[in-house]
């Protein structure tokens, strides 16, 4: 089976709303900008409802914010 | 560093410094082991130790960044949190079979007070670390 791990594109749709920052978002989703941080850098795997959180935030899909990509 | 992290930062420095000074002035006590008066005389100063430098630590944090002071756990906290309480359980659990073992051997209260404290400060510190750790990794296990 091939190795896939948890990506996401929160650094991206920070980047196209307006720069926004880590704790900008943080304060959003209810989470510190440390965690936010490690969602992003794929150190931390949020819950389904942070996820979702996360998605709203932006206003696009949860497939957008998160994927799989090959190890 | 978010508060909680400071907050585990103080609480493992009150205990190391406290309860430290406690096991080093035990261990340099030079007339034989105190009676039970004379541990409660070493062990309630501690007690006092660990409250004053937790309050007086939270306090500064709290009036240096008083946005942050008081926040909840947040999920990848708390997640921490779980991890770090399972293996403090694991020392613990350790900690208190030595414990009664040696108190078995030794057969005294004093043997059993001092094992079973120096098994749940052992504990409480690893469960610090251990949350200290994961804090500055970003993540738990």
């Amino acid at each position: 089976m091939t190795r896939k791990r948890l990506s996401n594109a929160i650094r991206t749709l920070r980047f196209h709303a307006g720069e926004m920052t880590q704790a900008e978002l943080g304060g959003k989703i209810g989470v510190t900008r440390q965690t936010v941080a490690a969602i992003e850098q794929g150190k931390y795997s949020p819950t389904l409802e942070t996820a979702f959180r996360i998605a709203d935030v932006f206003g696009v899909a949860l497939e957008e914010v998160f994927g799989w990509s090959e190890e | 560093m978010t508060f909680q992290e400071k907050s585990r930062w103080i609480a493992l420095t009150a205990n190391l410094l406290a309860w430290g000074w406690y096991f080093l002035t035990l261990s340099r006590l030079p007339a034989g082991l105190p009676d039970e008066r004379g541990l409660l005389g070493l062990m309630v100063p501690v007690f006092i130790a660990v409250a004053i430098i937790n309050i007086v630590g939270h306090v500064i944090v709290a009036v240096l960044k008083p946005g942050e002071a008081g926040t909840d756990l947040d999920e990848r906290e708390k997640a921490i949190s779980r991890h770090a309480s399972a293996i403090g359980y694991v020392v613990l659990c350790i900690g208190v079979a030595i414990a009664l073992g040696t108190t078995l051997w030794f057969w005294t209260a004093w043997v059993a007070v001092n094992t079973v404290m120096a098994a749940f400060i052992l504990a409480e510190c690893v469960r610090y670390g251990v949350e200290i750790a994961a804090f500055r990794r970003g993540y738990a296990g």
